[in-house]
């Protein structure tokens, strides 16, 4: 029996797309939809402004097909055409809402409740691990929101969509040590931010 | 390999990217490095601390959009592929016209190659340019060559105009320059000033006139209004434009690894020196400003609102001076790659002085990981230190320190907050190398996030 026939490559599908192929273009959104839309929804904070961002980006990327002549990969260009909209985006607010690390954590929309230290030294007994893991999912995708920028977008690119540290460089323009130690930043201080959760993640391990 | 070779790498051995060889080795000094081997599970726990990030899924309504702009596309792009496909199986049948189809296919080929190439915008852009290019070069010539009447021609002088040099060449006023014995920075002195040298007015910022004067100049820190423990003027001199130019041999023994430099030599046509050399002795005469194009007035914006932020600062207004600098940061980038560095720089100065260290720190950590080559950057480590060791975080305080003293321009300040840091150190009971018990035994400082600038 045969293997199955390799996936095509981004840039292979793309160019079946300006061949006129639209499903070679659906795999393509596809493939980049969830981890893309992640990178723009962590950017710009908002979601419906992420909603019209992500529709932006595959837009001109439909637009512009044509223009991709494969001296850099696909995810390269898809990328740097998200984090330039995005890097527009900001350049249009005045204000950005800033919370602090040591905010306690929230129970809800506009809530605020006991951090990780009160609950796990409340009287009752019987942790809840769920809720610690709600938790901790709330307070990383709120200590990835305030990361510095230069920050975030390296550790989303490589965190949410798994890109290389070279290919990071490329779209950010800067050299790869330095999205290196970007990125070194941006874990110590999210480490820094959730060091309360640690045991229970080294549990986990 | 050693504490720096390893700490550069620790990215990559957390992610695997290092080749075996050099992973066993840094691995090796894991094992035998307190302070690395907390840096590097520091490293993994963040790790795995964002792999409970959660991925939200996008709306359906967005991949729907997408999808039916992309089907259009698609069926425009198929009918041209169609109608050549069309054009070979069946052209009309002509009784005066003895068809080939061999010609058919190639007439057909030929189209659909055509209308490819007319569909490339870039390739046309691509002729035009190479159209425009060469019609210049044909009629650069026939511009530069002289009428033959003109090279007879002979121009008498107007009366009273001067014969000779320019007078825009004439060299400008030798400076008086003075060492202040506060601070032992050299200064020009004008007029009948006393030694002690006045402070710039805002239009005379040293920072900006370098970098307006050499498009892209090196970043020096003005007279600060404080002496500050951290020695940050070691190795800094304030200079009027022009004369750094003139330093430049010997400013670039000051520099650390990969600082920018560039504009100093760029300054000088061709590189290394001026024709006349720079002389190690007395300063020379300080030659004309470059004219520069005026900036773009958003650039012109950014450029007033640092100028503003640096009086400032001068003034002790750090909340404001922290107002402008984050202001010149949040607008548009300008040509210069000096402004934004020292704006940040001086951001986080402010909002040090002002006792906001939490705040101060993240401006440095952003200035190290965004701009690496800055030459302010060694002095920028130690006050970075000084923030971490008031903050009782001793361990970054030790790394940034450490890597402080590796500049030779820093090198003696370093030493002596590494020595502050090792009574500190000592006062919490951790001993010479500070570890993460240290930190976790001292309360960190805790303080108001500082309120974010309005724009103007």
């Amino acid at each position: 029996m045969s293997a199955p026939p390799p996936d095509p490559s981004d840039e292979e599908l793309l160019r079946r797309f300006d061949d006129g192929d639209a499903d070679a273009f659906e795999t393509l959104v596809r493939r980049y939809e969830r981890p893309l839309y992640n990178f723009i929804l962590r950017s710009v904070r908002r979601r419906e402004r992420a909603d019209e961002l992500l529709q932006d980006v595959f837009l001109k990327v439909v637009q512009r097909s044509s223009e991709f002549k494969g001296n850099s990969k696909f995810s390269t260009w898809l990328y740097t055409i998200a984090r330039n909209l995005c890097i527009d985006h900001s350049r249009k607010m005045v204000f950005r809402r800033h919370k602090s690390l040591d905010a306690p954590g929230r129970s809800g929309p506009g809530e605020e409740g006991p951090t990780l230290l009160d609950r796990t030294a409340a009287e009752t007994p019987g942790v809840d691990r769920a809720a610690i893991a709600n938790d901790l999912r709330e307070r990383i995708a709120e200590s990835v929101e305030e990361l510095p920028d230069e920050q975030r977008e390296v550790f989303l690119m490589r965190q949410v969509q798994g890109l290389p540290f070279k290919e990071i460089a490329k779209i950010v323009d800067v050299p790869e040590n330095t999205v290196k130690s970007r990125m070194r930043y941006a874990l110590e201080r999210l480490q820094r931010a959730l060091s309360e959760y640690e045991d229970y993640v080294s549990e986990l391990k | 390999m050693d504490c720096d070779a390893v700490t550069d790498c620790l990215v990559d051995l957390l992610y695997e990217e290092l080749v075996t060889s050099e992973a066993e080795a840094a691995r090796a000094h894991l094992e035998g490095c307190d302070s690395c081997s907390g840096a590097f599970a520091r490293l993994e726990s963040g790790r795995a601390m964002s792999a409970f990030l959660a991925l939200e899924e996008p709306p359906a309504s967005v991949r729907a959009t997408v999808l039916a702009a992309a089907r259009d596309k698609a069926a425009e792009a198929r009918p041209q592929a169609d109608r050549a496909a069309v054009g070979e199986r069946a052209a009309p049948a002509r009784d005066d016209v003895a068809i080939d189809p061999e010609d058919e296919g190639l007439w057909a080929s030929m189209l659909k190659w055509v209308g490819g190439l007319a569909m490339r915008p870039q390739l046309a852009m691509a002729m035009t340019l190479l159209l425009m290019v060469g019609i210049g070069l044909w009629y650069l010539p026939e511009l530069r060559r002289n009428d033959p009447a003109d090279a007879h021609a002979i121009v008498d002088p107007a009366p009273g105009d001067e014969v000779g040099p320019s007078a825009a060449l004439a060299p400008a006023e030798p400076l008086d320059l003075r060492a202040d014995p506060r601070t032992g920075r050299i200064r020009p002195v004008e007029g009948d000033e006393s030694p002690t040298p006045r402070r710039p007015r805002p239009s005379e910022d040293t920072a900006t006139q370098v970098a307006n004067s050499q498009g892209g100049g090196v970043e020096e820190s003005p007279l600060p209004v404080e002496v500050e423990d951290s020695d940050e003027a070691a190795g800094e001199m304030v200079l009027e434009p022009g004369q750094m130019a003139a330093l430049a041999p010997n400013m670039q023994d000051d520099r650390g690894v990969g600082s920018v430099d560039s504009n100093t030599l760029a300054a000088r046509p061709g590189g290394a020196a001026s024709p006349g050399g720079v002389e190690t002795g007395p300063l020379p005469t300080a030659p004309q400003p470059i004219p520069q194009p005026a900036p773009p007035p958003a650039v012109a914006a950014g450029d007033a609102r640092y100028q503003r932020g640096m009086q400032r600062y001068r003034e002790r207004d750090f909340r404001g001076a922290a107002t402008d600098f984050d202001a010149v940061l949040r607008g548009p980038r300008p040509d210069t790659g000096t402004l934004l560095p020292s704006a940040l720089h001086h951001l986080a100065r402010s909002r040090r002085a002002a006792g906001q260290c939490a705040a101060a720190v993240r401006s440095y950590e952003r200035l190290f990981s965004e701009y690496a080559t800055y030459s302010g950057a060694p002095s920028a480590m130690i006050e970075a230190g000084d923030c971490y060791r008031r903050l009782g975080r001793l361990s970054d305080a030790r790394r940034v320190l450490e890597r402080a003293r590796s500049h030779r321009s820093v090198a003696t300040a370093a030493q002596r907050e590494l020595a502050v840091l090792a009574a500190a150190e000592r006062a919490h009971g951790s001993g010479s190398t500070a570890t993460g018990a240290a930190e976790a035994a001292t309360p960190p400082e805790r303080e108001a996030e500082p309120a974010e600038a309005a724009e103007d």
